[in-house]
């Protein structure tokens, strides 16, 4: 459903995926598929325990195995404390910097210790067999309360009670709005992990010259953060080394965002031996690589009678694992964005601790902190909501910021701002008013009961403009070629959210073009400006921004030289249908063809004194470019409806119908929007449901580390209908209107769905997943 | 060790010298240069490896090539005429939407060939049911479905 | 030696050949027909000493044949063969297979063999819990002899069975006529998930299918899946099914909940042992009710 409201050609039009034709005949652009003559084939060695120092490494008996051509211990790399997050500098004050490439401190189970890289693969495998290591085993702590305990064992020089990062935000005065209220609504929450489930594991071909510079392939989200992370591991200048942008990738969900141990081993692998090196992870390796964290969330609103927030808290803990990484960012969107941003309210405090422990390390994961937070906020509203004899969309309505409020701590205002329009459509398209009481259908003659839920969610776009140590600027190149199509020179990653299609349409749009004469092409770190990670729900509006632009200045040299050939004013002219135009004066004009054609192979006729000029010479291609930070983050939001089917005999809950209004600015690409919705609740049901990275508690490794045992949805378990209903508005800072949809599809779901299933049984779960044992257990079943 | 297997792959014949512990997965791509099935779990869980034996869709990762010599392999390669011209579940999955990322793409096609061959008017669940042994983290699935039943129904 | 490095790979189109190259390299062979659950040993380590591997997918062993009350299936016949073969579409007595055939996704379908499913020994499986409460019986054959297993003795264990060295499971031979119904029910997570438990449950009536009395004289109940490390019995359940009387929806509550009296579950992160043993009730009933429906058509 989707209000027009720009005269827009190809944005906005339902058009084809511009990979899609590669993709559904084999795919050749995927990361994975790459080789390189000489390569050698990588492997890593992993260690079994979850906290130990390595005491000695024996790996006589590796490398004497033929084929074996290099092996690294730590006494063989580089010892540079790193944060590997991409989106933050190395050094920035903001992230936490306690990452060796290769600790002798082993803290969580699977962290690397060693890598081979040898002829052939099975050779490579072999050889980690042979390689001897001495552990001093070390006690483990695997949860917040042993971590944080007195006794417990430190994981990390100073960083006492293994907090890695502690953060506090407040604004107004809590403790005189707890007492304003009439009410005081308390609960712990708790999710669990749960891992991207990119569908191409992580993998990078990396190839050393005698120059000392590097060539990297990668699947990842980001070419810049990848250079700047490798330039800084290997102390390098960040010029020595090329990151090559991959056509597209197969998923990231945030789970590329940082660098892993692979690529720093890999390039110092292929330095040692002047051959390639390419390592991949098995999927068991990619399950204990990247996970959303786990939180603890002990939230608190005061409220009064009449539904009014005037006090709002919360205090979470994160578990990072061994290291920091993400850990200490997430802790902060999931507080700001997550927590802070949805309900308006004088008095808000909110704590934030990132707890060291002995669990895998944690990630970035589309939404990074805010469906933990949406979990917890979604849920008391709800509960508010019963207790005060209030709707739930209403008391929702009554506590949301309005359009145009400035916010009142972040540097941006509500510019365009429709989650309450999100609210009410969403409302009418589930038949809201059509729910039953919470738990009514409990004791009735069928085993299975039917529940209503709703979960808003408010974030920012891009979330990084006016945080100074986070990167935040896009750049593009755009640049005609001599048959009047346009080459787009971008590092922003196709990731699958089809931005490779949403960028063409943009540029298509603003040089009047078909979508078919405008390309992705080529880029590297060495050729297209910097651009921040793809992630953040920023591409179409932070990187598309940038690439709009870069159209635009293209649009202007086209201009002047139409002006030139029109002998009209450049600015009477407009484009449209592949032609620029005098304005009022349609039939003055000349193809963009023509003029490309003009700009780099001049035309000229024979003379008897040999070529001359045959009209106007515009000796030059014809390019644009840009490179920019944005100076605004528009809010971004909507609301999500699910209605499920809970049998009371198993527990088992089955989501039949879930509609997803969002507040989304213009949309660009009509079907890459849906499927952002759709796979978004792909995701969030799962989160809801079925997904956990298991652990064995006495000894911290993963239990689930297939598809058997970490469980996705199918299409079967999938509800029939996901409606997706586009509020559409214009927001001027952002390309032709757009802000952003990825994160927010998947911040909502777990929380509508846990409403859900309370208003079909009664029972309220406050720790994730919803498992049918939680549900029975709660039913007083089990 | 290595042996000599002879793998008729999209009505070719291929000699090729295949571990012999090889899985037909790797044989296709390492060897082949077949990049059609994807690597994803290497475990028989998701599905991104899908190729059709003797007609019948099965994963690759768990198909030794020694064991499919002189029975018909067909890839998603093997499905369009050339190298423009798509197959009517290719070109269905290109108009629908069906296509994210892209690395499940190959492998939900030769499962969806498989059920439309052995079941030309599927219901909306026996779709599902068709796909099941494939996972996609992007789509939800959604368009997929649909890109199928309009195969099925002759929309496209 | 890892399985990394095979030493042999064989694919005998002869029985005789299969069981020669048995004879040779002994526990060192892997057996595989369809070749789904070599991931699976593998990543338990099973397959570490594992030198040769005796793929027997294009021996004659794929014939399915009904005849004098006996279902004869050979044991590479895949999971699609039996499923659209005419005895278990069309016959209650067989609907147990029915439903357990229908539940994994086509790429296992299409090549997972019964034999396979039965030599793995895994409890996760379905097809161990259905064909036992049939009452199913397997033949192997080595060099030497052939000999038959009623399937209520042949899982002795995790992953362990009675089949010996230079055994090749042959044939399963399943009784069914026109006197018996039966069905099959499983939890599992998503649809290609191993069983959380399982249930299969066989009732004989004394004058058939179509007389309206419908006496049950003969009831077996297994239950598998998560349950244990092997396939279980429930003779409590059965005695109460199979009193020679008809069977009531009351009945089956009480013979559902007497399951507990021999089956007691294990638990592990994929459920715990509580929630199983809740689980075992419904799904058996589950179960039957598949079973009861298949006499109403």
């Amino acid at each position: 459903m989707v209000e027009q409201v720009l005269d827009t050609q190809v944005v906005g039009a339902r058009v084809d995926n511009v990979d899609a034709r590669d993709k559904v005949t084999g795919g050749r652009g995927f990361p994975m598929n790459i080789t390189m003559p000489g390569m050698l084939h990588g492997k890593l060695l992993r260690s079994p325990y979850a906290h130990a120092k390595i005491k000695s490494i024996d790996t006589n008996a590796a490398a004497a195995l033929p084929g074996v051509k290099c092996i690294l211990t730590p006494e063989d790399v580089p010892t540079r404390v790193y944060s590997p997050v991409y989106f933050v500098p190395t050094l920035a004050v903001g992230s936490v910097q306690d990452t060796l490439l290769l600790d002798t401190t082993i803290r969580s189970v699977g962290q690397v210790v060693a890598s081979v890289c040898a002829t052939s693969l099975e050779i490579a495998e072999k050889a980690l067999d042979l390689i001897e290591v001495e552990y001093e085993e070390l006690t483990a702590v695997f949860t917040f309360d042993d971590a944080m305990a007195d006794s417990a064992i430190q994981l990390h020089e100073n960083k006492l009670g293994n907090i890695a990062k502690n953060v506090i935000h407040a604004t107004g005065d809590i403790d005189a709005g707890f007492e304003d209220a009439d009410h005081i609504f308390e609960k712990t929450y708790t999710t669990q992990r749960v891992h991207t489930c990119y569908m191409e594991g992580r993998v990078c071909v990396v190839s050393a010259d005698t120059n000392g510079d590097f060539t990297v392939h990668a699947s990842m989200q980001h070419l810049f953060g990848l250079r700047e992370k490798l330039a800084y591991i290997l102390d390098v200048a960040e010029s020595k080394i090329r990151v090559v942008k991959p056509p597209y990738i197969g998923g990231g969900f945030g789970g590329k965002l940082e660098v892993t141990a692979m690529e720093p081993l890999a390039a110092i692998m292929s330095q040692r031996t002047g051959r390639p090196v390419r390592i991949a992870h098995t999927r068991r390796e990619d399950f204990i690589t990247t996970c959303r964290a786990p939180f603890r969330m002990h939230m608190k609103t005061g409220i009064k009678k009449d539904g009014t927030i005037t006090a709002r808290s919360l205090k979470s803990f994160l578990d990072c694992g061994g290291n920091a990484t993400h850990g200490a960012k997430v802790i902060e969107v999931h507080g700001l964005f997550g927590f802070m941003f949805t309900y308006n309210c004088p008095n808000r405090h909110w704590e934030g601790t990132t707890v060291y422990t002995n669990n895998m390390v944690s990630g970035g994961y589309r939404g990074y902190g805010a469906p933990q937070a949406a979990f917890a906020v979604e849920q008391q509203m709800d509960e508010m909501a019963e207790a005060l004899g209030i709707d739930p969309v209403e008391l929702r309505l009554r506590n949301l910021h309005q359009e145009g409020e400035q916010h009142p701590f972040f540097p941006s205002k509500f510019t365009t701002y429709r989650v309450d329009e999100c609210l009410k459509r969403g409302a009418k398209a589930i038949s809201w008013k059509d729910r039953k009481p919470a738990g009514s259908q409990i004791g009735g003659k069928s085993s299975k009961v039917r529940g209503l839920g709703l979960a808003t969610t408010t974030t920012w776009t891009s979330c990084c403009a006016g945080q100074p140590d986070l990167y935040e600027h896009s750049g593009a190149i755009v640049k005609m070629n001599p048959d009047g199509s346009a080459d787009i020179g971008s590092a922003a990653i196709d990731i699958g959210c089809g931005q490779n299609t949403t960028f063409c349409q943009i540029v298509a749009e603003e040089l009047g073009l078909p979508l078919e004469k405008v390309r992705m092409t080529y880029a590297d770190t060495s050729t297209v400006p910097f651009d921040a990670p793809m992630h953040a729900s920023r591409g179409t509006y932070a990187a598309g921004g940038a690439i709009k632009l870069a159209a635009t200045s293209a649009r202007q040299v086209l201009f002047r030289y139409a002006a030139a050939m029109l002998e009209a004013d450049v600015d009477d002219l407009d484009i449209r249908d592949g032609n620029v135009f005098v304005r009022n004066s349609k039939d003055r004009l000349v193809s963009v063809q023509e003029i490309t054609a003009l700009a780099d192979s001049p035309i000229v006729k024979m003379t008897d004194k040999g070529p001359v000029p045959d009209g106007p010479q515009f000796r030059g291609t014809i390019i644009g470019t840009s490179s920019l930070a944005p100076d605004f983050s528009p809010i971004v939001g909507g609301a999500m409806y699910a209605e499920v089917e809970v049998d009371t005999d198993t527990g088992h809950v089955a989501v039949e119908k879930i509609v997803y209004a969002h507040d989304i600015g213009k949309v660009i690409n009509p079907m890459g929007a849906e499927g952002q919705v759709e796979g978004g609740v792909q995701q969030g049901i799962g989160y809801a449901l079925t997904e956990n990275l298991l652990f064995d508690p006495e000894n911290g490794a993963c239990l689930t580390t297939d598809f058997l045992d970490y469980k996705m949805l199918t299409a079967v378990e999938m509800p029939k209908i996901i409606e997706s209903i586009f509020v559409e508005s214009i927001e001027e800072s952002g390309p032709f209107g757009a802000k952003s949809l990825s994160e927010c599809a998947v911040i909502a779901p777990a929380a509508a769905i846990a409403n859900a299933v309370y208003n079909a049984t009664g029972a309220r779960i406050t720790s994730l997943p919803i498992t049918p044992e939680k549900v029975l257990e709660a039913l007083g079943k089990l | 060790m290595k042996r000599i297997a002879r793998l008729n792959v999209n009505g070719e014949i291929h000699e090729v010298a295949v571990n012999l512990q090889e899985t037909l997965l790797n044989t296709l791509r390492d060897q082949l240069d077949l990049k059609g099935a994807k690597r994803g779990c290497d475990s028989g869980g998701c599905g991104c490896c899908t190729v059709m034996v003797d007609g019948r869709a099965r994963y690759s990762c768990m198909t030794y090539a020694l064991s499919v010599e002189g029975k018909e392999i067909k890839t998603v390669e093997g499905l369009n005429e050339g190298g423009t011209t798509l197959s009517r579940l290719q070109e269905a999955f290109v108009k629908k939407g069906a296509v994210q990322c892209g690395y499940c793409t190959c492998g939900i096609i030769m499962a969806a060939q498989n059920l439309l061959e052995t079941n030309p008017n599927p219901t909306d669940e026996e779709i599902r049911k068709g796909i099941s042994g494939n996972l996609c983290r992007c789509t939800g699935y959604t368009k997929i479905v649909e890109a199928i039943q309009d195969v099925a129904t002759g929309v496209t | 030696m890892s399985f990394a490095d095979l030493s042999d790979f064989q694919q005998p189109r002869d029985l005789q050949d299969a069981l020669l190259i048995l004879d040779k390299y002994g526990d060192d062979t892997l057996i595989v027909a369809g070749g789904t659950f070599v991931h699976g040993l593998n990543a338990r380590g099973f397959l570490d000493e594992v030198e040769v591997v005796l793929d027997i997918s294009e021996l004659p062993l794929k014939n399915i044949s009904h005849s004098k009350g006996n279902l004869s299936i050979g044991s590479t016949a895949t999971y699609n063969d039996l499923l659209n073969s005419r005895p278990v579409q069309s016959m209650a007595a067989f609907g147990a297979l029915k439903d357990a055939l229908g539940y994994p996704p086509p790429q296992i379908v299409n090549v997972a063999t019964i034999g396979g499913c039965l030599a793995a020994s895994c409890p996760l499986f379905d097809l161990p819990t259905a064909i036992s409460a049939l009452g199913g019986t397997l033949t192997s054959e080595s060099s030497a002899r052939k000999k038959t297993y009623s399937l209520d003795k042949f899982f002795t264990g995790l992953f362990e069975s009675s089949l010996g060295t230079g055994e090749l499971i042959t044939a399963i031979e399943i009784p069914g006529n026109d006197k018996s119904t039966s069905g099959f029910s499983k939890l599992e997570t998503n649809a290609n998930d191993l069983a959380i438990i399982n249930a299969a449950v066989s009732l004989t009536f004394k004058s058939g299918l179509l007389n309206r009395k419908r006496k049950c004289i003969t009831a077996r109940v297994f239950l598998g899946g998560g349950v244990g490390d092997t396939v279980m019995r429930s003779p409590s359940v059965e005695a109460i099914l199979s009193d020679g009387e008809p069977i009531t929806d009351d009945k089956i509550e009480n013979a559902v909940a007497a399951a507990k009296i021999d089956v007691t579950a294990q638990g592990d992160h994929r459920a715990s042992a509580k929630y199983r043993q809740k689980m075992i009730e419904v799904y058996l009933k589950k179960a039957i009710a598949r079973a009861m429906a298949r006499l109403e058509t």
